[in-house]
């Protein structure tokens, strides 16, 4: 894991960390769910490969929009899908 | 399609009415007798299972009983429909197949469902016993007369409803429809994804994790709004507080794989979970069976993400640590070496870092265990809400009475019921 290069997606994926960690910490029942979404986002890309990058504190809705925002400006389509099921999936309310 | 001890009372109860029924059949006593031994069989297997010691004397005497039936199954029996001893000897053996689950349960509920059991046992051996003696043909006595003469002696509960404690008891499977269907399916990608500590992923672990809290959290809101004042909404509520911070791994620790699987089971279960609680929903007791069904699966996928967090912590660590995290506790020439040019360095040997995480596991399951053992005793006592129960005015009809209905002392309260009804109906002919 080589810090030379800090790639857009590692960032996107530290953001998604981030954002989980500070919805699961406010401990309600809508913030659990969007926690668990960001995760699942989050398995997406690591699933791919990626590791996190340091990011700096956002809080969790910026953090959210930074990491859709980078994944949607990737050129791989697989990377913009991730982002959009992201937003639906928050958007939905589930 | 999931099934509780619950479910199979209630279908026990229908099928013991149905054999009090008086139809004037009869049955070759060679029949009656293949039957019982496979009635005796289940019957024994539930009183050996019945929990705490509710089964008592009684049990105990009932269990003397049965020894007294021949155990092996006999000749094959032809196929065709089921004879009703041989459905009842199916819903008594599904009873003691369910007993074998050994769900996290109070001593109360135990106590509950024990006394239940043993009650509901006695009360269908006894019916059965009793149709078994009318059935037979005076031509052929049966063998087994005396035990049966014993057995009949037993009376059944007529109360058709046991209580809730017995649904503790709950066998849910993958293809289960709605929310079962969905925690089933959870927990076997739960299982997959993280309870081998050489393949388990830091997202597999939180999504367990966050997927516990998740449940924690349903189960809360149901008892919330059924039984907001009781301790069921409190206890449900601290281990999701509890399992949601085990899902918040640090930002400086990283457990790379795969948790394909589990990502998509946890995504079905919080679509089955949010359409659970839309409105208009399921009856009340079916909602409590549901969310307590579901933390019983919790509580297992707690204990594997606990244990495989123990395996991390301790044994040979997969733990991957941020590396200026790295230099701050190991400030070492060697590893100053290692870390340059690099974001990530795994554990050194001795090194846990992924200590505070296993703790946090601990703690929750221990506040899951909590909840999910007293969840039915403290959220069963349900009212039906004030709209059902209806006004005092709407209830009125309850307490009249049909004129000129008289009730001997010694007529059986349905018989007089009937009775009674039949009377008021004559009025409008």
């Amino acid at each position: 894991m080589d810090a030379a290069s800090p790639k857009p997606v590692s960032t996107a994926l530290g953001h998604l960390h981030d954002a989980a960690a500070q919805l699961l910490a406010s401990h309600d029942p809508t913030g659990t769910r969007r926690a668990l979404i960001c995760l699942e986002a989050a398995s997406d890309l690591s699933d791919l490969g990626v590791p996190p990058a340091p990011v700096p504190g956002l809080p969790a809705k910026l953090a959210i929009q930074r990491a859709t925002d980078l994944l949607r400006s990737e050129p791989q389509a697989e990377m913009c899908g991730i982002g959009d099921r992201l937003l639906r999936e928050l958007a939905r309310g589930d | 399609m999931a099934t509780s001890i619950r479910d199979l009372l209630i279908r026990l109860n229908a099928q013991v009415r149905d054999l009090n029924k008086p139809a004037g059949v009869t049955r070759p006593a060679a029949s009656i007798e293949l039957d019982w031994r496979h009635l005796a069989s289940a019957a024994h297997r539930v009183a050996d299972l019945t929990p705490a010691d509710a089964a008592g004397h009684a049990t105990r005497r009932l269990q003397l009983i049965l020894g007294s039936f021949p155990t092996d199954p006999g000749p094959a029996r032809p196929s065709g429909s089921l004879d009703p001893l041989l459905e009842l000897a199916t819903a008594l053996g599904a009873i003691a197949d369910l007993l074998t689950l050994h769900p996290q349960v109070s001593q109360a509920i135990q106590q509950v469902a024990g006394v239940t059991l043993a009650d509901r046992l006695q009360g269908t051996l006894g019916a059965a016993a009793t149709w078994s003696l009318h059935a037979q043909p005076d031509s052929s006595p049966l063998a087994l007369e005396r035990p049966l003469r014993h057995l009949a002696g037993y009376r059944a509960d007529p109360s058709p409803f046991p209580p809730l404690a017995t649904a503790a008891w709950r066998l849910t499977g993958c293809n289960d429809p709605g929310l079962d269907g969905a925690v089933a399916r959870w927990a076997v990608a739960a299982q997959e994804t993280v309870a081998d500590p050489r393949t388990a992923s830091q997202l597999g672990l939180q999504l367990g994790a966050a997927g516990i809290a998740l449940i924690c959290r349903n189960a809360a809101a149901v008892a919330g709004r059924l039984r907001p004042e009781g301790p069921a909404l409190a206890d449900a509520e601290e281990a999701a507080v509890a399992w949601e911070r085990a899902a918040m791994w640090p930002a400086d620790l990283h457990l790379g794989g795969r948790s394909t699987y589990l990502r998509d089971a946890s995504a079905n279960l919080r679509e089955a979970i949010t359409n659970a609680a839309a409105p208009g929903g399921a009856p009340a007791e079916h909602q409590l069976e549901v969310a307590h069904s579901a933390l019983q699966t919790a509580w297992q996928v707690g204990g594997i993400i606990a244990g495989t967090l123990h395996e991390v912590s301790y044994g040979a660590s997969r733990v991957w640590t941020r590396a200026d995290q790295v230099l701050r506790y190991l400030p070492s020439p060697e590893h100053v070496l290692a870390a340059t040019g690099k974001d990530w360095l795994p554990d050194a040997a001795g090194i846990h870092s992924a200590k505070p995480l296993h703790q946090a596991a601990t703690n929750a399951q221990q506040a899951l265990t909590k909840a999910t053992k007293h969840y039915l005793a403290a959220a069963g006592q349900v009212q039906p809400p004030a709209e059902a129960r209806g006004s005092d005015q709407d209830l009125a009809w309850e307490v009249t009475t049909a004129p000129n209905a008289s009730c001997s002392p010694d007529e059986e309260p349905l018989t007089a019921a009937r009775r009674r009804h039949l009377s008021s109906n004559r009025r409008f002919v």
